[in-house]
């Protein structure tokens, strides 16, 4: 599946020229300073919606009757993991998987996308040795206040 | 109180430190090199500390709660750039947001510092 990205003015200006290429993708209209728009055909939105769900459900009723199985199909869906302290790999795979399942019932995956991305981006923190070991604090408290950066301040 | 056309400030404001000196630092680079961003990134943090979406989200795990002066707080980060990130403390009962590490992310961190 192609995605093709369009500034969000441009669309409000003549959505004309963004909808053909719904024709064959998706769109992501960019806002500067909000969260962008995602535009898709119906048909398509149902398709992606239908099988994430199922293959959701598969997962959770994996889960409930092998859930050590599940637990290493997930990981292996996330070598990210890798980076994470090995006490932390098992439960943030534990976590995801109660998110999916949670999601799997009820259609509300929002939770697991900002689990699975808080995850990550722990991880990728990890990955730095020296980042990690200096975010584990203890910080002094004793550093100035930062005022607003201005624009013209560079 | 206040007379017409008076500023009217934030009620209950955030204030933004440093909660230490490389923190500050780190923060300094990067309004050197993307000061727009920072500026965005600053507003927002200010605006909504908790608030989550692709660029905002807490840490996990260990790094998850981080000591700042003593108190024990959540720990959060911010992609200013596609490289470029700030990790921040919450602490409610100051209204203070920690900067507890500002800069590019790895690698690239760890080549700037080696410098």
């Amino acid at each position: 599946m192609s995605v093709q990205t369009f500034p969000y003015s441009s669309f409000l200006r003549g959505p004309s020229q963004v909808l053909p290429s719904l024709a064959d993708a998706d769109v992501i209209l960019e806002r500067r300073d909000e969260e962008n728009l995602v535009l898709s055909r119906a048909e398509r939105f149902e398709a992606v919606a239908t099988g994430l769900r199922i293959a959701a459900r598969s997962l959770a009723i994996l889960a409930r009757r092998h859930r050590d199985l599940a637990e290493e199909v997930l990981a292996e869906e996330l070598p990210w993991l890798t980076w994470l302290p090995a006490e932390e790999r098992l439960t943030c795979v534990r976590e995801l998987l109660a998110d999916l399942v949670a999601g799997a019932d009820t259609g509300l995956l929002v939770p697991f996308a900002r689990n699975l991305a808080s995850w990550r981006s722990t991880a990728e923190a990890w990955s730095d040795p020296q980042l990690a070991r200096e975010l584990q604090g203890p910080f002094d408290g004793d550093g100035p206040v930062i005022e607003r950066p201005t624009r013209d301040a560079a | 109180m206040t007379g017409r056309g008076a500023e009217l400030s934030r009620p209950k404001p955030w204030t933004v430190r440093a909660a230490d000196r490389q923190a500050y630092q780190g923060w300094q680079r990067l309004l050197a090199a993307v000061p727009d961003n920072l500026d965005r990134a600053w507003v927002a943090l200010t605006s909504d500390p908790r608030h989550v979406d692709q660029r905002q989200h807490s840490l996990k795990g260990q790094l998850g709660m981080v000591k700042v002066g003593g108190a024990t707080l959540e720990q959060w980060q911010y992609e200013v750039t596609g490289a470029g990130r700030i990790w921040y403390a919450i602490d409610d009962d100051s209204r203070t947001l920690w900067i507890t590490r500002a800069g590019a992310g790895h690698p690239k961190q760890t080549d700037t510092r080696r410098k």
